[in-house]
């Protein structure tokens, strides 16, 4: 124990230093010059006609903030407001008087630029580490949580609302319908679980899409786009194969509404309209990377079973002549899926 | 009001009448409102607000909210006394854990079965009064200024009154949809939401009479003067500002995508109209967004009167509007750094162009009866659902 706490408080300040504040007494707004003095752990309030003397204990000052006044609540309902200083408030703490309910890790940590500055790039950084690990691990143990039933009830809702929407019964002949059936059954022969392929002709253009429920549509137009060729059907059905094996369409799902809210916790109590932007950025990203894990496990599995991998090639050419040329120039980073060029070049590079 | 006005005006220590038509209580003075916050400042604030909050999975979030509402009420002045927020941090967080509950709940009964979410639709909405109520209470008790708080007395039939008819008229549309009419009947739905749209300004005028007439600073009560049909004008000007833009934003987008057309080719006219779109929206909702801040602040505030006190509210909708657009360019800039800053500058503006003026000295109220401070439930509750509304 050192000397200074052993010795008695109140004659540490000798001469106590004074400042000038104003008095509400609670019952009315009538504002009443005063005079602040702390003598040991009693506080001296010196107004006009009147003078009080208030145990420390009975005042609680509340969260003090950077050059904004300090507001002293006395328990008889009064209030005494003076203007910010530090000093002052040193003195009330060694004089015992309550912080009301002060985040004092907070204060400690504002108050010096390096912890602030630090704290931002923990900030950065944490943000970062949640969108670039957290949210796909969580996403990918969430979606493997839901149960297959569920999956498939909610594959043939979004199927069934698709076709009210946009698809017809395929114009394709049986024939053809079979050869393009007959090559994802052989795509999906040592796959675990059951796979089904519908066709369909759509008006939506040339597509094909991986619905939760392990199944695939592919539309008429996709196939016309391609003249009918099997191999490059067949890449494309090994692509949203790949998505389906991974459960992509259950993962961004999850990761989609996880930055939606991530966003808005963030930045929404300023903009709405601004919050959605990070999301929407972040979704694109995550799609770009199911879009080329599907293209990856596209590949290994046409390799597996002996199909030539640059027939998929075909597929993407033809999309790339499709899309024009603004869409080419368009940042990566704005888009929902690599560039064709680049995806058909990928096919190219074969086995 | 007036005889509970001369009460006011009784000296508070000796119980006399103060003597009435003296010259300093007959000038009229006026007195702007200062907001005195800095970014720099703010911006440690916020940091650390954040920071703490995300190292706690937002738990911390309850405490920031508090401290946050501090810095922007203590430095917002007003003859030379600051405002000060006094609301209790655990209060907030159990409201907090409340929100997240129920809205887990609401998610999961759609899961469970139509039903089951019907009825917690149903709940929900006969909660929902409540809530607002407790919420309008809650931030009114924990406001103080010159040492006594602000109050809320409206009654909670009063609040179910007012609340349940728009929660109704929103929410029938989907349940009849679903259970009436069938999923398929898009024109009765189309209606029904029409219905929504023009009793939407009906309604907000009657949400903030109810808010703005209840409330009171210390003994004396807000009276608010606005009509119906001064809301509705607002939400119309408002319209046909959006319109008469979309009109001329859309005119000039057709010859831009005509002009893209010609030199890039016309398969490039889907993709830039796309970007278009989404750079007009992103326009027009900022300029709806102030529009609509700035009016409906003007109108709040200079037909409220407290007691004698009346308020004057000198904003302008187009000065907000640049405002806002270069906060928006430059939050997006530093990829939200600047936000802070932005905050400060909207409430500089918005706080700075008020003024309070009146016969009756600031210094001549009197305490009310005390209310109780619990109730962060509501306020929490209400905020989660994005019920909050108004300055």
């Amino acid at each position: 124990m050192s000397y200074a706490d052993d010795f008695p408080k109140q004659y540490q300040s000798p001469t106590p230093e004074t400042y000038a504040g104003v008095y509400y007494d609670g019952k009315s707004s009538a504002r009443q010059a005063v005079s602040l003095a702390i003598a040991g752990d009693r506080l001296e309030f010196q107004g006009e006609a009147w003078s009080r003397q208030v145990a420390a204990s009975a005042v609680s000052l509340s969260n003090p903030l950077p050059n904004a006044p300090l507001f002293l609540y006395l328990d008889n309902g009064g209030c005494c407001e003076l203007p910010c200083s530090p000093r002052l408030q040193d003195q009330l703490d060694l004089a015992g008087v309550s912080l009301g309910g002060v985040p004092w890790l907070a204060s400690v940590l504002e108050g010096d630029w390096r912890l602030v500055a630090m704290s931002t790039t923990f900030l950065i950084v944490a943000i970062a580490a949640i969108y670039v690990w957290l949210l796909p691990a969580v996403a990918t143990v969430g979606a493997m949580m839901v149960p297959t039933d569920v999956q498939s009830g909610f594959g043939e809702t979004v199927l069934r609302q698709l076709e009210n929407k946009w698809f017809q019964p395929t114009g394709l002949s049986s024939e053809q319908q079979e050869k393009i059936q007959k090559r994802f059954l052989q795509l999906v022969d040592k796959q675990p679980g059951k796979y089904v392929l519908h066709i369909r002709k759509s008006g939506i253009g040339p597509n094909a899409l991986a619905l939760p429920g392990n199944m695939v549509v592919l539309t008429d137009e996709l196939i016309t786009l391609v003249g009918g060729d099997l191999d490059a059907v067949s890449g494309i059905l090994a692509h949203e194969l790949g998505h389906a094996r991974a459960n992509h369409v259950m993962r961004s799902l999850i990761q989609g509404s996880a930055l939606t809210v991530l966003g808005s916790a963030l930045i929404g109590d300023y903009s709405s309209i601004l919050a959605t932007a990070p999301a929407v950025l972040g979704q694109l990203r995550y799609s770009r990377e199911f879009e080329s894990e599907a293209d990856r496990d596209a590949q290994m599995l046409l390799c597996a079973q002996g199909i030539d991998p640059a027939g998929t090639a075909l597929f993407f050419d033809k999309i790339s002549a499709k899309e024009g040329n603004l869409l080419e120039l368009l940042p990566e980073y704005l888009k929902t899926h690599p560039n064709s060029a680049k995806r058909a070049e990928f096919f190219r590079s074969g086995c | 009001m007036i005889s509970l006005a001369r009460q006011d005006l009784d000296d508070p220590a000796t119980g006399e009448a103060a003597p009435l038509a003296t010259a300093e209580i007959l000038q009229c003075e006026e007195q702007p409102l200062r907001f005195t916050g800095s970014g720099n400042e703010y911006f440690r604030i916020w940091a650390v607000n954040l920071a703490l909050t995300v190292l706690t999975l937002g738990v911390y979030s309850a405490w920031a909210k508090v401290r946050r509402l501090q810095y922007f009420y203590r430095h917002t002045m007003l003859d030379d006394a600051a405002f000060d927020y006094v609301a209790s941090p655990v209060a907030i967080l159990r409201g907090r854990i409340i929100a997240v509950a129920l809205s887990v709940l609401y998610y999961l009964a759609f899961d469970f079965s139509a039903i089951a979410g019907l009825v917690v639709t149903l709940a929900l909405a006969i909660a929902l009064p409540w809530l607002l109520w407790q919420s309008s209470r809650f931030k009114a008790c924990n406001t103080r200024y010159r040492g006594l708080t602000f109050g809320f007395d409206g009654r909670l039939g009063e609040a179910y009154r007012t609340y349940l008819p728009p929660i109704a008229v929103l929410l029938s549309p989907s349940a009849i949809a679903a259970f009436v009419l069938g999923v398929k009947s898009q024109m009765w739905l189309g209606l029904l939401s029409l219905l929504g749209i023009v009793a939407l300004p009906v309604f907000h005028a009657l949400f903030r009479r109810f808010i703005q007439s209840n409330l009171r600073y210390g003994k004396a009560r807000f009276g608010f003067a606005a009509k119906t049909s001064d809301f509705v004008r607002v939400w119309l000007k408002g319209m046909g500002v959006v319109v008469a833009v979309g009109l001329g934003v859309g005119s000039l987008t057709g010859l831009l995508l005509g002009l893209v057309g010609l030199l890039l080719g016309y398969n490039n006219i889907g993709l830039a109209g796309i970007g278009v779109w989404a750079l007009g929206t992103s326009l027009g909702y900022i300029l709806i967004g102030s529009y609509y801040t700035a009016r409906f602040q003007k109108l709040l505030w200079e037909k409220t009167t407290i007691g004698d006190i009346g308020f004057r509210c000198d904003i302008s909708a187009r000065r907000l509007l640049r405002i806002q657009c270069e906060n928006t360019l430059l939050v997006l800039l530093t990829l939200g750094l600047y936000r802070p800053f932005a905050a400060i500058r909207v409430a500089r503006y918005r706080l700075g162009c008020m003024a309070v003026s009146g016969y009756w000295h600031l210094g001549d109220f009197c305490a009310g009866a005390t209310q109780s401070r619990r109730g962060a439930t509501g306020e929490s509750a209400a905020e989660f659902f994005e019920m909050d509304v108004g300055l």
